[in-house]
Parts: structure tokens; sequence; C-alpha cells
């Protein structure tokens, strides 16, 4: 396993290398500079010069490229231009409220999409079946952000059942401790579900075909033949194998939930890091979109990497330490 | 001279922010009552701010802020327009324009407690005309040769040379604590800790930042005006339009800018809203390039401007929400010229305009043609502006009738403007977010005309350049006047741009927030005038308080 781990992090370094390499040279090539946000005829060009010049942006691109690296490598992300504050507290401040949105929506994934999956292959063709199918293929093709204007409008501004925007309320400080957690929760609701529906219907269609798979199965058949109840044979055995390819989709999702969020996070004026890499480019905040783009490949790295070691925790077949995984 | 910038707002659209002018506009219900002091007011914005240091901040919403909330500038600016005493309770100019001087109010702290004195003014001063902080508003100090100290409380700007306007260089320029900030290296100002954790010395007190989230401000109970009503102002960062608008209209949010046009009514309708109107500081217009031969006759120029409809755009595209532009200078501004009237839509007479200049159809194929070259062109706007691209569309069919090929070309925002400024185009839609001092030198001026500078259309014409000196070097508004409207009737006749339209800015406020004015000046312009009724305040959660409209949080 340690030996996996190595290598694993060894193949990770020239992908990541790689990946903030072609970022750092997509957006210079970009037009514009963050200066050129200063459309205003009384700015006097030597100033813009100057805060070019700050900025390091007078430097040739391949200089930039060195000076940026030579920091990057030492673990200094640098100042982001926008902020005006040491990118690495910008990461620790919305780096954890993507995750706990992200978190609570790869739960919303994978727990309804594997139950919904699981009661579709059991009731194959009953109603509820048919229900469930158009469902996820309703909430399959709707884009998340217009899934989640829709709950604004019907819980927030129909209903007032909850609130539309931000982590929480006005008055949180204020609020005693048990309250403070219902608020957040309240206003974690609607972005987590939003985010997380689209991939809670297509987990279900996996997990249903992964399923009915199964159960055709000759082991199922024996298990049955020996007398097991149905409850054992659907959850001990038929679900442990159809859940395999589900492990595939969980490191799948992983990167997708921090990129993912941008639009959400937008929406729901949710302070995360997908809503600082859109601001980012839009201001040409070159910095902070390098550190951004860095964390978003680490994750996709960790998250296939996961996917690799959860495969042998439900398959007893598969060895991270004997050859390739 | 403001050069706050237009940053991205929503999702895709780039639109530049303006805000301002005129009459003080709307107030609350129940005006009658008796202010009481108390109360959390919840601001929305679509962007986070910069940073609360004037030397270092670019962003119009965040120098509103301090100008308004967190700091007192020197003076400030009555709705008509006329320099009021603020942090300096007098200010005075010799006879021959030369110098300019303001005494600081006896009694202003900083909110740490150290008293505001004339070293923080020289040392602001200092700081803002140093290279290396790169000051984007430097050019409110072109013609200050250097800040005297006269007495502990008593500051002399001199001038180079007599100018129109001196004071209103001053308005939007906030002081900073020297006490504070003379440790930080220039070059280190736009990183300084202090301009996320700012000591101010205005009516509101900085409290938090959260970044993306809110920024929280208290009431300063040593403010030298006396306190401000409110506790507390929240300004909270909500970046999509839409779900803004359900937070006001569900009472998570008291006060709402740029509500869109296409939304008003919802606010007009509510019966827990009320909204204010007010001229922005912005207007949009068609640039002709005069160097193009299409466009070089001034008749023809006319004639583009009679063949477009303008009132409909803004009944159209702007939902009403805005008037018909008919020059440079804006109507809040004193220099605008009352007697202009835009031209008629008439397109008749720009048919036989066109038909005066040799514009007719020869050949018959629809399109006017003169010498053998017929009247197209492409008609170019930045990508992702909705409503500019809109114009585009509507302009193209106007066009059409007059039987001109306008080709729609939508560019990408810095070639857009690289190419406007370098002169590389034929006809645009574009705008201009103006500051209170008229000065239409960077964008009319011959000077101007020049690669890398703002004279889009390439005008030039010598009396209008001369007229525009002159009045700039007149001291007396009364003076100067007589000059500009001589000058806007000339540009009125050579309409280097057609004008489209003065932007009218929008909020929606509850019910419960009373008091507030809003113009040209600002949405904050008498924050600390603002108040909640006592039944209608926010409490924590002790005493929750339920207002019609507002959903159980």
């Amino acid at each position: 396993m340690t030996g996996f781990i190595i290598k694993r992090t060894l193949q990770a370094i020239p992908i990541l290398l790689g990946a903030s390499t072609l970022i750092f040279l997509l957006m210079h090539a970009a037009p514009g500079d963050p200066t050129s946000m200063y459309l205003r005829p009384d700015i006097d060009p030597v100033v813009i010069e100057q805060m070019r010049k700050n900025l390091g942006l007078d430097q040739p691109v391949h200089v930039q490229y060195v000076r940026w690296l030579s920091s990057f490598a030492t673990g200094d992300f640098g100042y982001s231009f926008s902020q005006k504050r040491p990118i690495v507290d910008i990461i620790k401040d919305t780096l954890p409220n993507t995750m706990l949105l992200s978190g609570i929506a790869l739960l919303v994934i994978f727990a309804v999409g594997v139950v919904i999956g699981t009661i579709q292959a059991v009731r194959q063709y009953s109603w509820i079946d048919n229900v469930a199918t158009i469902g996820a293929f309703f909430f399959y093709s709707m884009p998340s952000f217009w899934f989640g204007l829709m709950l604004i409008l019907l819980l927030s501004y129909k209903l007032q059942w909850l609130p539309a925007s931000q982590m929480t309320s006005v008055n949180f400080e204020f609020l005693p401790a048990s309250e403070q957690w219902l608020d957040r929760l309240k206003h974690l609701l609607m972005p987590a579900v939003a985010l997380g529906i689209g991939g809670a219907a297509s987990v279900a269609r996996y997990m249903r075909s992964g399923m009915l798979e199964q159960v055709r199965q000759d082991y199922v058949r024996t298990a049955r033949a020996k007398g097991l109840s149905e409850r054992v044979v659907i959850f001990k055995h038929a679900m442990r194998n159809a859940l395999i390819p589900i492990i595939t989709l969980l490191g799948l999702y992983l990167p997708f939930l921090v990129g993912g969020a941008v639009l959400i996070e937008t929406i729901f004026a949710w302070p995360g890091i997908g809503r600082l890499i859109v601001t980012a480019i839009f201001q040409r905040d070159y910095p902070v979109v390098l550190a951004t783009a860095f964390v978003s490949a680490i994750v996709v790295v960790l998250g296939s990497f996961i996917a690799d070691v959860l495969y042998t925790v439900v398959d007893p077949r598969v060895r991270v330490d004997e050859g390739e995984a | 001279m403001n050069a706050r910038i237009g940053i991205p707002i929503g999702l895709f659209s780039l639109l530049m922010i303006g805000c301002g002018g005129g009459e003080p506009a709307g107030e609350g219900p129940g005006t009658a009552e008796a202010p009481v002091d108390g109360g959390t007011a919840v601001i929305s914005t679509v962007s986070d701010f910069d940073a609360f240091n004037e030397l270092v901040s670019t962003d119009y919403d965040t120098n509103q802020t301090m100008s308004y909330i967190l700091y007192m500038n020197l003076i400030q600016l009555d709705e008509d327009m006329n320099y009021v005493p603020y942090l300096a309770d007098s200010f005075w100019m010799p006879e021959d324009g030369l110098s300019l001087s303001f005494r600081i109010r006896e009694g202003v702290t900083w909110h740490d407690g150290t008293p505001v004195t004339a070293d923080d003014v020289i040392w602001t001063y200092e700081m803002s005309v140093n290279p290396d902080i790169a000051y984007a508003n430097s050019a409110y100090f072109q013609y200050v040769t250097r800040a005297v100290k006269a007495d502990d409380r008593t500051v002399r700007f001199d001038f180079s040379a007599a100018h129109s306007d001196a004071p209103m260089d001053f308005t939007e320029w906030s002081i900073m604590p020297k006490h504070l900030l003379e440790g930080i290296p220039a070059a280190e100002m736009r990183n300084a800790p202090y301009n996320r954790n700012p000591v101010g010395n205005g009516p509101f007190r900085f409290v938090s930042w959260q970044s993306n989230q809110q920024v929280v401000f208290e009431a300063n109970p040593d403010f030298v005006f006396g306190r401000p009503h409110l506790d507390r102002i929240v300004v909270r960062i909500i970046p999509e339009q839409t779900t803004v608008l359900t937070e006001l209209l569900t009472g998570g949010v008291d006060f709402m800018r740029a509500v869109p046009p296409a939304e008003m009514h919802r606010v007009e309708e509510s019966d827990d809203h009320y909204a204010i109107t007010y001229p922005a500081r912005s207007y949009t217009f068609l640039v002709w390039n005069t160097r193009n031969p299409l466009f070089e006759s001034a008749t023809v120029r006319r004639a583009l401007t009679m063949a477009i409809n303008r009132q409909e755009i803004v009944e159209a595209l702007l939902y009403g929400y805005g008037t018909v532009a008919v020059s440079d200078a804006m109507p809040f501004q004193w220099e605008f010229n009352e007697e202009l009237e835009p031209w008629p839509y008439d397109v008749e007479q720009a048919r036989r305009l066109l038909a005066e200049e040799g514009w007719t159809d020869h050949d018959g194929d629809g399109i006017i043609d003169k010498d053998g070259r017929p009247f197209r062109f492409t008609l170019r706007t930045n990508q992702g502006n909705d409503l500019r691209e809109d114009i585009v569309v509507i302009v193209q069919n106007a066009l059409q009738q007059v039987g001109i090929d306008a080709q729609p070309q939508m560019v990408e925002w810095n070639t857009f403007i690289t190419d406007l400024k370098d002169k590389k185009f034929e006809a645009a839609v574009s705008g201009w977010s103006v500051d209170f001092k008229f000065n239409p030198t960077d964008t009319f001026s011959t000077e101007a005309i020049e690669a890398g500078q703002y004279n889009y259309p390439s005008y030039s014409n010598p009396t209008a350049d001369s007229l525009m000196d002159l009045a700039l070097s007149t001291l007396d508004r009364e003076a100067a006047k007589p000059l500009w409207n001589q000058y806007s009737e000339i540009i009125h006749q050579d309409q280097p741009y057609t004008f489209l339209y003065y932007l009218n800015e929008r909020v929606g406020v509850n019910n419960r927030l009373r008091g507030v004015e809003a113009d040209a000046r600002g949405h904050l312009i008498n924050a600390a005038e603002w108040w909640i009724p006592e039944d209608m305040q926010r409490r924590g959660a002790e005493q929750p308080v339920a207002v019609a409209g507002e959903a159980p949080r």
C-alpha cells in the first residue's frame, strides 16, 4: 500500500505541473490584464503602468512564469491582485465552505442515488420504478443552476421556508448555539440539493442497472437457494457487487464537486472556491486562478486515488499493491 | 475624476456600475415620524469590496462606502452640486485661485480615539501622489504643487494654475490615518492588513469582513455630528440578481441597488417595499469613426441620429428607466445645457439629409450608395453585454429603414476597448461613467485623437477645443456656463456620438428602512440618517420580530 501511495504521488507531480503551466499560459494568452478594467479616460496611463509594475506584469511572460513557479514550489501562493491579501488565507476561507457544501451534496448524490436505484431494481417495472426513471431523466437533464433558481422561487419566494442566499442569517451571531446549527442547516439545504440532485439521478441509473445485473447472477440464485432472506441476498450479496462501479463514480464526482459548484455558489451567494475561481478569471487575478486551479488539480488526483483505494474495500479481488490498480 | 472601475456583475455580463444625480429622490413611508435609534439595515451588493483604503481601492462601491459610512471626506456636495463642509468645517480660496485651504473640524477623532489632524491630510496627499502607490485618482492632484501645514488643523494646497471647480477634486477623496499607515512602504500599501481592518472617522465603525459574504459596520457613538440612528449596517455580497431580488422581497435584504429594469414592477407593486430612482452617473452612445469616409460629414451623422428612435430604446430596453441623452454633460452637472433638445426621431428628414450629401440608392439594391460605395459598415459592441447587444439590433433595424446596412459584430471586451482606443473600428455602441467634474478634453479634444487615447471618434473641432480650455480655466461657474453652453451646441451639431440615453439607477427598499435619500451622488449619501421604527427592528433570537412580508428565519 505504501508503495502504491508513493507511486501515485510521484505520478501526480508531472500532472500538476503540466496543468498549472497550461493554465498559466492560457490566462496570459487571454486578452487584457488586471489593469484593463480601469477604463476611465482620466486615469493617467503612467499610473496604470505603475500598477502593472507593482503587480509584476511589466515583465516578459517567461520571467513571470519562472518567478511564479519558484515561489509556488516553496509553498508561497502570493497575493491576490483583487483581494489584496495572501492567497493561502483566501483558500483557507473558501475551501472549507465548498467542502461543506460539496460534502452534503455528495451525501445527497450517493445516499439518494443508491437507495432509489436499489428500490427500482428490486421493484423493476413497477409504477415506482417508472416514476423514478422519469424523475431521474428529468433531474439529470435539468441544469443545476436552473433547478437552483426554481428552488429559490418556490421555497424562498413563494413559500418563504428557506433563505435564498449566504451561509447564515444576518442575526446569526446573536442566536443561541442550538439555533445557529439550525440556521446553518436551513442555508445549506437548497444549494446542496440543487448541486446534488443531478448526480443523484445519474447514480440511481447506474445503481439500478448494476443491481439488475447482479440479481440475475448465479451466486444470487445460490444464495436464495440456500434459503437466505431476501434482505440478506439483496444487501449483503448483490448490493456489494453492484456498488463497485458506483465507487468509480465517487472518485469522478469529487473533483466535479469543487468545480461543479461554480454556478450554484454564485446563485446562492455561497462563499466557496467555485465563486472565487469565476471572479478571479473575470478580474484576470492570475495568482488566484493558478492557485485555485492547482487546488482543483490536487482534488482530481486525490479523487481517482481514493476511488482506487475504495475498490479494495468493496472488492477483495482487487489488491492495489499487486500491479496496476 | 473618480476613477472607480466598472467590474463585471451578474454572471457573464460586463456593465459599468454607475450611480447618481439630480433631485434627491423618494423617501420611505411615514417620514413624519420622529427617527429612533437602533436596528440593523441590510444592504446588498453584487461583488465584494476591494480595500477600505483610499490609496489602493479602485472600486466604485468601496469608494461610496468609504465616503459616506467609514470615513469623512474634507468637503461634500449637496443635492445642487454646491460644496458643503464635512471633515473640514471651512475652506477658502484666494481670488487668484492659486490655492485652496481646509480647516479640519474640531473634535473629530479616528475610531481608535486619535484626533484627526492636518498631518493626516498632508500624509494622505503625499501618498496619493507617490508614484509607487499608483493611486488611481492621482489626477485629482494634477494642479497641486504641494500641501502645506498652516497649523495643526489647517492645510493649504498650492496650485500650479487657476482652474475651474478646484474643490471638486476633494469631494471623493477620503483621508487616511497617518498613525496607522505611515510605517508601510508605498509599494506594499496595496497588501497592507489595514485595508481589510480599517479605522475610519465617519459615522460608522468597521466591525468585520467575511470575504464574499458580508461586511459589518456599527454606529460610531462619538461621530462628530452625533450618533447615527442605525446600530449596524450589514452589507451582504450576493452576485446573482434574482437571488438578491428574492432576498429583498422576502425581507432578508432591506436595500437593493441595480434592480433589473424588467423586475422593478415587483418592487413597485409590493406593499412592503418602495422604489427609488435617480440618474446614474453614466451615459450610453453610438460612436462614429469620423476618419471613415462614411462618417466624415456632420450632416450624415445627424441623419444617422435622426434615423434611430432613441425613445424606443429607453422604453423597450430600459423599461423607461432612462432618458434620451443629448450631450456629454449629464443633466445633474451644472455644465449641462438646459436649452438643448435631442434631435427628433425623423426618418424622412434623415433620408433627405443623406440624399443632400449624395447618399441615394443609385443601383437599386436597397442600400444607399455614393460614388459607387454602398453605405455598409460593421457596428460593434462588447460581447456578453446583453443590453448593448440589443441596442445593436435595434439600431441595425432602424438604419435599414433609411437604406443603410449596419452589420453587427460582438467583440471580446479587451479587444473591443483596445480597438476603440486605436481607432480601428467603424461604429460602436459604448458608454462612459462620468464624474461630477465635467471635462471633455479626454474624449473630444484634438489632443486625445492619438492612438491609445479616448477620443474614439477622432473628433476634432478647433472651436470646441478652445471653448473647453477656456471654460476649464474659468474660476467662476457663472462665467463658465455660457462657454459650456456654446461647447455643447457645437457637439450637438457635430454629433461625433449619437447620444443614446442617460440611465436611471433603481433601488428597492424595505418599508422598515426610513429616511433613505439617493441621487446622483450615490446611494449612501445620508446613511447616517437612516432609521428603523422600533417595532420593525431586527433583533437577535431573544426577540424575533415578524415584519409583514418577511420570511420567518
